[in-house]
């Protein structure tokens, strides 16, 4: 039985959401993975959710990606959440080290945490414990 | 003669009072006699008889008459004895009745008695009963003892009849005239007498006949036997109706030696009166009872007494000062009566009230006797004197008090008395005692002059004594405790008319404190304009209102004016009066003592603003003129090096930004394709290699590794462009490598039905590097392609124009166009990407800017989504 029903996963490289993908699975952290390959992608498919307000719980973004990178989803999904009662919990999945980064990510309520890719069983079961 | 000092209180009987009253009773008339202050003298039994007759009181001598004792008696004699004792009557006849048994007549004269030698006043009463002379002739029995009376007088008594010739004279006529009595019967009355008076005697005569009983008396000459002329004085009575008498009684007297006397008393008097009234001097002379005697005119504007009464004859003192004065004078009136003799000055305001100050002298007066019977004083005004007296020791002691004050020491000598003078100061200042005064050689003081200043001394003294020349000189000395002083000698020689010189005459001054202070004062300021002319700052003085005083070459220079030029200008015209700091500086200065110090602007003589540091300061001058002192630096080469330092740091803290973002950028970029080969490993299936799974990792593998290749040539790329600062220039033809780049990208904008239109008709060369401008051009044709809308063919238009120091190669589209508002900031990222297209890794644009960036010139977009963008590369004109 998994522990959550849907990851939502937005992120641009096929690499990473083949590996993310076989983890998830691998560990029964989701029953399903949805990829979204950019922020915009991304804030287009959760805004169509509205109507069933039925939010995948755990979001992975990516930061650097084209046409809307992380920060620019973070953004707009501030305006968006409004309109659910349930909300996400979103982890920043990236392979960056530039402190500024960390500090942005802090201005986000619904950022929980900052995964460091490759994302790993252990950085799962640490979500599944914090839960 | 009669000399003993009358005392108002001495009731002794004053000799002449005695021989009076001996005549007057043998000619049976009564007499009283008052003293000035109406108390009596002496009185007779005749006249107490009279006035007993009247029921009056009895009055005796020592009494003060007054009204009451005149009740019955008539009024009138009072009245009239006041009248004659205030000198308004000499004498007054008065006839009086008294009513009894029978009627009597009395014949009453009152006259005024003065004798100055006695300092007696007073007046006189007579009284005689009419009818006497009956009595007299008829008491036959007295006939031998007034016989013998007339014999031995020195009086002539005549007889003359009608015819006025002389029936009868008495023996004493031959002492007088020369002729025996005998001789003298016979003659006419006006025979002998001098032909010039004469006529008077005449007039006389004939008046005696007309007035029979009246005394009538006449002074004139008469001729003694010896030829000479005699004055004499006769007194006549007709008394040729007198049945017992029936002749003209005469008697006359000797008044030669009187008349001789009188006349010499009357001269001098004259003279003295005219000597007295019109000098200055004024005299005042009082009796032993402080009356006034006599007084000139002057004395009458100078009494030592008080203006409020006019002096007159008779007045006592006492009555002219003032209450509270009396008792002063009283004691020294006493002084003066002591044989003092006392000087005394007074004060008096007249009317317009100037201040007059007099000197009085007063002085006993001795009779003969060695007795004083008075008081003589004389007053002189010294007003004019006594300012005179007082400016004069006003004058001496300011001049003392100026030398000394002024340190100034005083020396004169005598040539004719060659005796010198030292003022006190004098010696002071040379340190030599006070017994130089004695030294009478000029030549004395030669040794206590410095000996390197001794000839200029003397020359200069010699020159002046012998040309007769001021000097004025300075000069060295040593006082007696070899204290070295420098001295200021301004001299002068006076000369007579004859060009001769009499007196030589120096001031000295010490100037050694002043000299020291001005040398120290000239080192000083020597040493400040050295430091003001030679400083690197510039100095500028001015006035509290702004006006520039004085300006330093220095400042000149950095300003371009000329010291003058500066001098005419206000400081405000340096200034810009709106800049904040001049404001502020003005507000701080405005403060005592308040110090301004910071960066200004100046205006520079051509116009234009020179960046100064300023350190102004508000001061104030010896004389507390408040003034303005302003050092002034130019920082014109600090500013540019600041200004390069500044931008240079700017360029350094941006490139390690860059690095540091570059570093984060390719480690991010690094880390991810390892992450991923990682990731990759860990889902390997081992214990089944021939999962299917795995032949999809394998496959994934060799993407990840390819990516990480990529990865680390595009940082290798960058880091060419950024660490090559030596970049080789040439000349390079935007045709050629355009026309390059073209062939390289033709097949893709065959594919899109693209067109490039490119004019470098404006500029087509320029010095640059051929690699970076071939992957620029590259770059921008390519990414017009790339991201051309997919509604629209690619048209693409290249350009180049200068502009400034710019070669300007603008590269436009009709592609998809971007929020600028949105990525502008990153547009130029590492591994940024704004579209959705796999080929696009993000590093194009970063590597185009890099390369622009590093040949020092810039880069520029403007864009609109769905219309197009257009990038302006800014390339550095080298030509």
């Amino acid at each position: 039985m998994a522990k959550f029903s849907e990851v939502l996963l937005v992120e641009d490289d096929p690499i990473t959401i083949l590996v993310c993908d076989r983890m998830i699975k691998m560990t029964s952290f989701a029953e399903t993975v949805t990829t979204c390959e950019n922020g915009k992608i991304a804030i287009d498919f959760l805004a169509s959710l509205e109507a069933e307000q039925k939010l995948p719980p755990v979001i992975f973004l990516d930061i650097n990606m084209p046409v809307m990178n992380g920060w620019d989803f973070l953004e707009e999904f501030e305006s968006l959440k409004l309109k659910f009662k349930q909300l996400p919990r979103i982890y920043l999945l990236s392979s960056t080290v530039d402190p500024e980064d960390y500090q942005k990510a802090k201005k986000f309520s619904q950022v929980e945490d900052f995964i460091s890719k490759p994302l790993s069983k252990e950085a799962l079961n640490a979500i599944n414990g914090n839960i | 003669m009669i000399s003993s000092k009358i005392d108002s209180s001495n009731t002794k009987k004053l000799p002449f009072l005695i021989l009076t009253e001996k005549i007057l009773t043998t000619s049976g008339t009564g007499y009283l006699i008052v003293d000035f202050n109406m108390e009596i003298v002496a009185v007779n039994t005749l006249y107490r008889q009279f006035h007993i007759l009247y029921n009056e009181k009895l009055i005796q001598e020592g009494k003060i008459l007054a009204e009451k004792d005149f009740t019955t008696l008539p009024d009138s004699i009072y009245y009239n004895l006041k009248k004659v004792l205030a000198g308004h009557h000499e004498s007054i006849h008065l006839q009086v009745d008294h009513l009894g048994k029978e009627t009597l007549s009395f014949e009453l004269t009152i006259t005024y008695l003065g004798d100055d030698e006695n300092n007696f006043e007073g007046a006189c009463i007579t009284v005689i009963r009419k009818g006497n002379y009956q009595s007299l002739s008829a008491n036959t029995n007295n006939n031998s003892l007034h016989k013998l009376l007339i014999d031995t007088s020195s009086t002539v008594y005549q007889f003359a009849d009608a015819a006025l010739v002389y029936t009868y004279t008495s023996t004493a006529v031959v002492d007088i005239i020369g002729y025996t009595a005998s001789e003298m019967i016979g003659k006419n009355a006006i025979e002998l007498v001098h032909p010039d008076d004469k006529g008077n005697v005449r007039d006389w005569l004939i008046d005696i006949r007309r007035k029979p009983e009246k005394l009538l008396t006449l002074e004139y000459r008469i001729r003694h036997k010896s030829g000479d002329y005699i004055w004499i004085e006769n007194n006549a009575r007709n008394m040729l109706a007198n049945a017992a008498i029936k002749a003209v009684i005469m008697n006359f007297r000797n008044i030669q030696s009187k008349k001789v006397a009188d006349n010499a008393l009357i001269q001098s008097e004259q003279r003295l009166s005219l000597l007295l009234n019109n000098t200055e001097e004024s005299f005042i002379i009082l009796n032993s009872r402080l009356r006034i005697l006599t007084y000139n005119k002057a004395a009458q504007d100078r009494s030592p007494f008080f203006y409020n009464a006019p002096l007159q004859s008779g007045m006592s003192v006492l009555d002219l000062i003032d209450r509270n004065d009396v008792g002063q004078y009283v004691e020294m009136f006493e002084k003066v009566f002591n044989g003092e003799e006392i000087e005394k000055e007074t004060l008096f305001a007249d009317k317009e009230g100037v201040v007059h100050v007099y000197s009085h002298t007063f002085r006993p007066l001795f009779d003969n006797e060695n007795d004083i019977f008075g008081v003589f004083i004389t007053s002189t005004e010294i007003t004019e004197r006594k300012k005179l007296t007082e400016e004069l020791a006003q004058y001496t002691d300011r001049l003392k008090t100026a030398q000394r004050i002024a340190r100034l020491g005083y020396f004169e000598y005598d040539f004719n008395s060659k005796i010198c003078f030292c003022s006190e100061q004098f010696c002071d200042i040379l340190g030599i005692p006070d017994d130089y005064y004695s030294w009478q050689e000029l030549s004395s003081f030669q040794k206590l002059i410095h000996s390197e200043d001794q000839d200029a001394v003397l020359g200069e003294i010699q020159r002046s004594v012998f040309q007769g020349k001021d000097f004025s000189l300075e000069f060295r000395c040593f006082t007696k405790d070899n204290i070295e002083k420098v001295i200021l000698a301004i001299g002068s020689v006076e000369k007579n008319d004859l060009g001769h010189s009499t007196k030589f005459r120096v001031t000295l001054q010490d100037i050694t404190d002043s000299k020291m202070a001005i040398l120290a004062i000239q080192t000083l300021e020597s040493k400040f304009k050295s430091l003001f002319d030679n400083s690197i700052d510039g100095v500028i003085l001015s006035s509290a209102t702004g006006d520039i005083i004085s300006a330093n070459p220095s400042v000149c220079q950095m300003l371009g004016y000329s010291q003058n030029q500066l001098i005419a200008l206000q400081s405000c015209d340096l200034l810009n009066m709106s800049s904040h700091a001049v404001k502020r500086m003005l507000q701080i200065r405005k403060k005592d003592s308040g110090a301004f110090i910071g960066e200004l602007l100046l205006r520079h003589h051509l116009g234009h603003f020179v960046p100064v540091e300023v350190t102004s300061i508000s001061m104030k001058d010896g004389n507390d003129n408040p003034y303005v002192s302003t050092i002034i630096r130019d920082i014109t080469e600090k500013k540019k090096i600041e200004s390069e330092q500044k931008a240079l740091s700017d360029e350094l803290v941006k490139n390690n930004q860059d690095l540091q973002q570059f570093s984060f950028i390719t480690s991010h970029n690094l880390r991810a394709p390892v992450a991923n080969l990682l990731s990759l490993l860990s889902l390997y299936n081992n214990e089944n290699p021939a999962d299917d799974f795995n032949l999809i990792l394998l496959e994934k593998f060799k993407d990840a590794t390819m990516q990480l290749n990529a990865t680390l040539n595009d940082l290798v790329n960058v880091l060419v462009i950024k660490s090559n600062n030596n970049i080789e220039r040439e000349s390079i033809s935007f045709t050629d490598i355009y026309l390059g780049v073209k062939r390289n990208i033709d097949a893709l904008l065959r594919q899109q039905h693209g067109e490039i239109e490119a004019n470098f008709s404006a500029v087509d060369e320029i010095q640059y590097n051929r690699i970076h401008i071939e992957s620029i051009f590259l770059n921008m044709i390519s990414n017009a392609i790339r991201y051309s809308d997919p509604e629209r063919k690619p048209d693409i238009k290249i350009k180049s124009y200068k502009q400034n120091k710019w070669v300007i190669v603008e590269f436009t589209d009709n592609g998809l166009g971007m929020d600028l508002k949105r990525y502008g900031d990153r547009l130029f990222g590492l591994y940024q990407r704004f579209h959705g297209h796999k080929e696009g890794k993000g590093l194009g644009l970063y590597m185009t800017r890099s390369q622009v960036i590093a040949m020092g010139g810039k880069i520029e977009v403007e864009s609109e989504i769905g219309v197009g963008t257009t990038f302006k590369i800014y390339f550095k004109n080298i030509n």
